[in-house]
Order: structure tokens, then C-alpha cells, then sequence
């Protein structure tokens, strides 16, 4: 009793655990996959990325150096250092590539 | 002098003078106040100002939304508002059908294992930790992938579901619909939180001392009334204990619900404290929230000492 227990209660975790290491495709997939290709994109994915906007997302944004030296700006964030925005968004650019590379390197 | 002396008048020479003096000054019970202090301070700034802050809070106008516009009291005109609106019974219907059936499900299923574990069969240390673990587990990340698994058109639930009883999968949705949304709460929380109860219960049976099963043996008691007689009456202050724990906790659940329904659809799984946030950071009524807020309070500290009342008279017996 105590074990049918134990194994009906485990069997939602055990599918999060799976679904972590499935891929996207095989995650949302109808029925659902019990047998799979491991894949631990999803990880490298959390591990790499900070943003969840597209690469050409980020690179169509206006560059934030412009805005930012106009006169005034300064005041307008409060009077205090000036956001390093390009330099956040270009580090989220490089991992972005990072992550693409990972999870090619997790399917191959 | 010797070593042994110089080692022991060095600290108090080291000591300068100015503050060796101030130091002599202070009472045994002065130091210890001066070691409790920042915890106290703590306490009190995160605990207790917030409280008091509340209180002020319920008796004006304030919204948080609007932090520059002016604050004029209104005296206990929240507290009238809410205590005679006949919408408030909505969300405290949801509550008490929430509260009772998590109950009724965590202590049944809960007391039961412990009764099983009990036994000690083998390995029931293994599969006890592992029944331990949805206990562990964060509600943000209970709630979300519960949300995935009630998932209609791709979720296990439904899958598994119409697996077993030839139901289309996607004939139903646990959080979308009105009958279910409430079911669909009830057993998340009792998955999660029966080991909690489990727990609790298996300390109870731990601590019948055997003697008691042997003298009832020599009376030739049988086993169903060794249970009745002996196991239910020394187990249920813990079971009652267990009880007051979760109807605390259930009474303000709102992790779970939030991330799972929240609220929806409509209002049928809004339980108090949704209705507590809706009214505080969706409708910015700051000095209302904070009324229903003490209401709650005194409701659910009303409630639990009336409880521990009976849980003394029980213990006493």
C-alpha cells in the first residue's frame, strides 16, 4: 500500500524530471513521450541565457548610448550613474550565441 | 606569579581601561539584553511594524498606487463595508470548501500511511523519504508544473485520465472549468502537503510505548479494538495538531492557487487571500485590503485558539 503510494505520488515528479531533459518538440508532443532522446538543451538554455528575446530582438532595439547622452537623460533615471545598457545588451547578445552553441553541441 | 596567573590577568589588563570600566558597570542581565536586542530590533521591523503598520493603514484611504495623494481617515467604514457585503461569502464559501476537503483527505491519507509505515515493514525508511519528497519541494515550482501536467490538450492528467476510463483527453479541463477548478486545487494540495500530515502522525505512533500492546495482548484484546481503544485515542492530539498546522496554513493557501488558477475561472477557486491581493494590487484599495487583511487575522486567531482549547481538553483527558 505504502509503496503504490509512494509510486503514484512520485509519478508527477518524475515527469517534470523527464520533461527536463526532453527537447522542446518532444516536451509538448501528443501523446506524451515516456521514451525520448535526452536532450539537456533546457538546461543550457537556463544556465546561459538571460532573456527570452531573439537575438534580432535584441539587435533591432535602438542603441541606448544615444538616448542616453542626450541632455537631460540622466535626470530622467533619477540623477544617478547612467544605465549601461549596451554593454548589458551585448553581453546578453554573446550569450545568446553561447547557448545556440551549447545545444547544438547537446544534440550532436 | 606563575604562567598559569598571568595567563589569567592578561585579558582583563588587555582590556582598556575606559571600556573595562564601562564594562564592569553592566549587569549580567544588561549583557544579555544587549545580545537579544538585534534580534529583537528584527523582529520588530519585520514583523511587528508591518502588522501595526497594517492596522493603521485599515482605518484610511491610502492607495499605494497613489503614494502623493492626501490620506484621510475614514474610521471603521472598511470594516463595515466588508463585514456586511454580501460578496465577501463568495471567496469564504471557496475557502471552507478548500479547508474541509484538504483536511479531510490529508489527515485520512496521511494518517493511514503512518499507520502502515507503523508496521516497519522493510524498507519503509526508503520509501518513507521518498513519499517525503512533494513536502520539499517549492510551492512556486508545485504550482507551475502542476499547471503543465493539468495542461488539457497535451497534459499527463488527461492523458492518463482517458488512458483509464476512454474519456477524450481534451473533453476536460481541471483549470478551466467550473466544476473542476476547485478539484483541481484540492488534490495538488493534498499530493503536496499529505506527507506533512504523514509525518506528524508517524511521531504520534512512535511514541505509544509497546507495553501498553502487550498488557492489551495478555487482556486478549483483538486487534480492531487494540485501534480503537488504544492507537486512536493516544494519536489524536497529534492528528488534531496536524489539523490545526494545515487549517492555518490552507486558510491563507495562496501560492498554489495563484499560480495554478488564480482565482478562475471567474471567482470559483477565489479563496480569501486572492481576494486579498486582487482587491490590494489589482484594484489598489490599500486601505480596504488592509481592513480585510486584521479580518482575517482575527478570524483565523479566533479560530485557532478556540481549537487549541480543545486540543488541551483532549490532551487532558
Amino acid at each position: 500500500m505504502v509503496v503504490l503510494y509512494a509510486l503514484i505520488t512520485l509519478v508527477p515528479l518524475v515527469w517534470i524530471l523527464l520533461t527536463s531533459i526532453k527537447s522542446p518538440p518532444d516536451s509538448i508532443s501528443y501523446p506524451p513521450k515516456v521514451v525520448f532522446e535526452p536532450s539537456i538543451e533546457g538546461y543550457c538554455n537556463l544556465f546561459t541565457t538571460r532573456s527570452r528575446q531573439t537575438e534580432e530582438y535584441i539587435k533591432s532595439l535602438p542603441p541606448a548610448d544615444r538616448r542616453l547622452r542626450q541632455p537631460g537623460a540622466a535626470q530622467q533615471h533619477g540623477g544617478g550613474q547612467p544605465l549601461e545598457l549596451p554593454a548589458a545588451l551585448r553581453q546578453l547578445a554573446d550569450h545568446r550565441r553561447s547557448a545556440r552553441r551549447c545545444s547544438r553541441s547537446a544534440s550532436a | 606569579m606563575s604562567a598559569a596567573e598571568q595567563l589569567a590577568v592578561a585579558p582583563r589588563e588587555a582590556t582598556p581601561a575606559p571600556l573595562a570600566r564601562r564594562m564592569r558597570g553592566l549587569s549580567d542581565r544588561a549583557i544579555a539584553w544587549l545580545f537579544i536586542a538585534p534580534t529583537m530590533l528584527l523582529l520588530l521591523a519585520i514583523n511587528i511594524f508591518p502588522l501595526i503598520w497594517t492596522v493603521r493603514l485599515s482605518f484610511t484611504n491610502f492607495r499605494a498606487n497613489r503614494p502623493n495623494a492626501e490620506v484621510v481617515g475614514v474610521g471603521i467604514d472598511h470594516y463595515v463595508s466588508i463585514l456586511t457585503d454580501p460578496d465577501i461569502w463568495g471567496p469564504m464559501q471557496a475557502t471552507a470548501h478548500f479547508l474541509f476537503w484538504t483536511i479531510t483527505l490529508q489527515t485520512l491519507i496521511g494518517f493511514t500511511l503512518a499507520y502502515l509505515i507503523d508496521r516497519k515493514f522493510r524498507g519503509h525508511g526508503f520509501w518513507t523519504t521518498l513519499i517525503l519528497i512533494p513536502m520539499m519541494l517549492s510551492p512556486a515550482v508545485v504550482g507551475n508544473f502542476w499547471a503543465f501536467i493539468y495542461q488539457p490538450q497535451i497534459g499527463l492528467f488527461n492523458y492518463a485520465v482517458s488512458f483509464f476510463t476512454g474519456i477524450p483527453p481534451s473533453s476536460f479541463e481541471m483549470l478551466g472549468s467550473v466544476k473542476l477548478a476547485p478539484w483541481a486545487i484540492i488534490i495538488v494540495d493534498t499530493w503536496m502537503w499529505t506527507p506533512y500530515v504523514m509525518l506528524i502522525c508517524l511521531a504520534g505512533l512512535r511514541s505509544i510505548p509497546d507495553y501498553i500492546y502487550e498488557a492489551a495482548e495478555v487482556d486478549r484484546a483483538s486487534a480492531w479494538r487494540q485501534f480503537w481503544s488504544i492507537t486512536l485515542p493516544m494519536v489524536l492530539p497529534f492528528i488534531m495538531l496536524a489539523v490545526l498546522f494545515r487549517g492555518i496554513e490552507n486558510f491563507k493557501m495562496f501560492d498554489l492557487v495563484n499560480l495554478l488558477t488564480n482565482g478562475g475561472p471567474g471567482s470559483t477557486t477565489e479563496v480569501v487571500s486572492i481576494t486579498l491581493k486582487r482587491e490590494a494590487f489589482e484594484k489598489w484599495r490599500t486601505g480596504y485590503s488592509s481592513a480585510l487583511a486584521i479580518i482575517l487575522f482575527v478570524a483565523v486567531f479566533g479560530l485557532a485558539n478556540i481549537y487549541v482549547k480543545a486540543l488541551n481538553a483532549v490532551k487532558n483527558r
